[in-house]
């Protein structure tokens, strides 16, 4: 068995709440994909805990404060915390915004151990921190059990002594893996504690989890989840641009991250292998060097590559004047670590990625920079009542074209949506009138009720045109309790003399037009 | 992965020996009476005029292309409804939707996309187009075997806006075409006054241009007949008028 290495684990508490903007005293929580990430000490003192839903939370303490989650202010409003542990030992490495990680031997040494080391970096951060939230730190054999330390405690050190591991992950829930898939299995098959999973066989696991399974096997008996790559790679992996002239914004850093993403993975890919840490660095125009380590829990993808390359050189680039680059920056390097064999994507039936995707692909860098990110975009299904919700236009920047792929549509139906075809042309905020034989105004009841059948339409109030033919109304009330979002409407059909056919609603007694056929 | 990707684009387009199927982007079966060849020769350039009804037509044309694993990108095309291409058979996954900002990025766009995707939906621009430009870019299609779709402006739409330049400058005159696709009239089933809804769409649609011998070809289609599926009710030649 290989010696696992004495890590330390920073863990800021509650930092997506921190990043938002939110004080501890305040009730506040974070929301993701409309379930709670993250919420604040007074919130979850009234019950606001991690995985409810915006509602239930809302119910809890009404006066909860909500943000969305923004993982690039989060990572910005990171580095700062990191410079200061920065101090202490120049091999850090984050995992996400608001817990880094980094091996103590160094830095114990020279401080005299881990307690005085703990110390010193607890008083450091906390300074940086003034109060907004506390901090933890945990040391222990290897990264996960550091950082399951550091997370026991809610501020103070957490030191387990060296080879004591696995003693102290044995009573702890099976559901820290953070692994939902896994330990619902492994809760249903019996087995509750870290213990219980570490004390069967490893060959067992292997044989009936699979990789994954024996992973978080390694991690639960209190090794590291794969033996650390002790050569360093070959200097050749590492991936280099010189920015000519230097950049300084924001987003033109992040075209670059996305670019050099790139050509990492197809380097690494090459040789058939993956990387789980990667190094950035970046060098201004007037020559200072700025390095910071990434590290993931699997294999970093390219999105997941570019993501964190952003957000690193985003809190480059926005940090405090006395930590930030005095120039732009002229030279970016993306140096892969820990190697580790890939165990290549899940491909689609005929090849997955075809060349057709990957030329699409360049296409989309190449338009970026030449419209903006935001104008190259692709389609999104999500299903709706309106044809306007039906598909969600994104920008294709921020979605990995290959991957989404082998997504599968969910076509179960829409109560309320009209049956297809579906208007092919759409219109926004775009009146028409509406008469009947009296040249009245039509108008709509509560109860769908008609004041007369619809006979001339027009769409520009002088040209009128008489209806053919019509149907509706098709009454939809949807999303009343937003009132932003919420939609009350009439919806009608109509076809006009010229033989065009049109999509028209009624709401708050105005006729606009939806589409035309 | 064998040789690079640009030598793989080279050893294709030097290539001496050409599959005529290669040639040719599949279109659904229902259209095959309308286009000689029975497909979109790659490196075509075309338009689609007579409104909304037009898109469903180019949508209904380029449905085999993306369910075959090809891409199309659209380009300027305002109230895009990808609901209804989806509907009519389009893989949505596979549009890219680019909105270009100003005239002078809009060439740029479209030659960025030449060779990158297998067909390009574009919305006639609102600025004048220099003749030589179109001939390059049709050239440039021919050569990476792209498909330019025009759309010609919604007839409502060009009457409404007085801005919109329609003094025989536009694009209409200066690409030659080799196929223009002209929908002209549309039949609507299943609206009754009051009742019913919408159902099927007919379509009458002449095929014109350089690629067709002739007169064109006409035929009526059902883009969807009423069960949803599309349908050509019949197609035939038209006979040169003397």
């Amino acid at each position: 068995m290989t010696e696992v290495p004495r890590i330390a684990a920073v863990w800021c508490q509650d930092w997506p709440v921190v990043a938002a903007g939110i004080s501890p005293d305040e009730a506040g929580a974070v929301l993701h994909a409309n379930r709670v990430v993250a919420s604040s000490l007074a919130a979850r003192s009234m019950g606001v805990v991690r995985g409810l839903r915006r509602r239930e939370a809302q119910g809890r303490c009404p006066e909860l404060v909500i943000a969305d989650r923004d993982m690039a202010s989060e990572a910005r409003a990171f580095e700062s915390i990191a410079a200061a542990i920065e101090a202490f030992t120049p091999r850090l490495e984050l995992t996400q915004p608001g817990t880094c990680v980094f091996p103590t031997r160094g830095p114990s040494r020279y401080f005299g151990g881990d307690q005085l080391l703990v110390e010193k970096i607890m008083g450091a951060v906390d300074e940086v921190l003034d109060g907004r939230t506390t901090c933890s730190v945990g040391v222990a054999d290897g990264v996960f059990a550091a950082r399951v330390a550091a997370r026991s405690r809610s501020a103070g050190p957490c030191i387990i002594e060296p080879g004591a591991s696995p003693e102290f992950l044995a009573p702890l829930p099976i559901t820290v893996l953070d692994r939902p898939d896994l330990t619902d299995v492994l809760w249903r098959l019996g087995i509750c504690t870290l213990g219980a999973f570490a004390a069967l066989e490893a060959a067992d696991v292997l044989g009936r989890f699979a990789r994954e399974g024996l992973e978080a096997h390694n991690l639960a008996s209190g090794m590291d989840e794969r033996p650390a790559d002790v050569s360093d790679p070959p200097e050749n992996m590492a991936v280099s641009l010189v920015l000519e002239p230097p950049v300084d914004r924001i987003d033109q850093a992040a075209f670059a991250a996305r670019h050099l993403a790139l050509e990492l993975q197809e380097k690494l890919q090459r040789r058939g292998a993956a990387c789980s840490r990667v190094t950035v660095e970046a060098e201004s125009e007037h020559g200072e060097r700025f390095v910071r380590g990434w590290r993931h829990e699997g294999a970093l993808s390219v999105a997941a590559m570019t993501d964190r390359v952003r957000w690193q050189l985003d809190g480059w680039l926005n940090a405090s004047p006395t930590i930030r680059p005095s120039g732009g920056l002229s030279l970016l390097v993306l140096r892969p670590e820990n190697l580790i064999p890939a165990s290549g994507r899940q491909l689609g039936f005929w090849g997955g990625e075809t060349e057709a995707d990957q030329r699409a692909g360049r296409a989309v860098a190449r338009l970026e920079a030449l419209v903006g990110v935001d104008n190259v975009q692709v389609a999104e299904w999500q299903g709706g009542r309106e044809a306007d919700d039906m598909v969600r236009l994104l920008p294709a920047g921020t979605i990995d074209l290959s991957e989404r792929q082998l997504r599968i549509f969910d076509d179960r139906p829409w109560p309320g949506k009209l049956p297809s075809p579906s208007p092919v042309e759409l219109f926004s905020e775009q009146q028409v009138d509406v008469v009947d034989e009296a040249a009245q105004s039509v108008s709509v009841s509560g109860r769908g009720e008609l004041s007369g059948a619809p006979a001339h339409v027009s769409r520009d109030g002088t040209n009128w045109k008489h209806i053919v033919g019509w149907a509706g109304p098709w009454l939809l009330d949807e999303r009343w309790w937003d009132p932003d979002r919420a939609r009350r409407r009439a919806r009608f059909q109509l076809v006009d003399e010229d033989g065009e056919a049109i999509l028209v609603y009624v709401e708050q007694g105005k006729w606009w037009l939806a589409g035309t056929y | 992965m064998g040789l690079p990707l640009e030598l793989q684009d080279q050893v294709r387009r030097i290539a001496p020996i050409v599959l005529a199927a290669e040639q040719v982007l599949p279109v659904p079966e229902v259209f095959h009476g309308l286009l000689p060849g029975g497909g979109l020769q790659r490196g075509w350039t075309t338009r689609v005029d007579g409104g909304a009804s037009a898109r469903a037509l180019a949508w209904a044309l380029l449905s085999d292309v993306t369910t075959s694993g090809g891409w199309i990108a659209v380009v300027d095309v305002s109230g895009i409804s990808l609901g209804a291409a989806r509907e009519v058979g389009i893989a949505i996954e596979r549009v890219l939707v680019v909105t270009t900002p100003d005239s002078a990025t809009w060439s740029a766009t479209i030659g960025a996309l030449i060779g990158a995707v297998d067909a390009i939906v574009f919305g006639s621009p609102n600025h004048r187009v220099q003749q030589s430009e179109y001939r390059r870019m049709a050239s440039r299609c021919r050569e990476r075997g792209t498909v330019l779709v025009e759309l010609a402006p919604d007839p409502v739409q060009r009457r409404s806006n007085r801005f919109t330049r329609d003094d025989g400058n536009h694009s209409g005159g200066q690409l030659q075409y080799d196929v223009s696709f002209t929908v002209d009239p549309v039949q609507w089933q299943g609206l009754g006054r009051g009742h019913g809804r919408v159902q099927a769409r007919g379509l009458d649609v002449v095929a014109t241009g350089r690629r067709t011998p002739g007169a064109g070809r006409r035929g009526r289609f059902e883009l969807p007949a009423a069960d949803g599926t599309l349908k050509v009710v019949e197609a035939q030649k038209l006979r040169v008028q003397m």
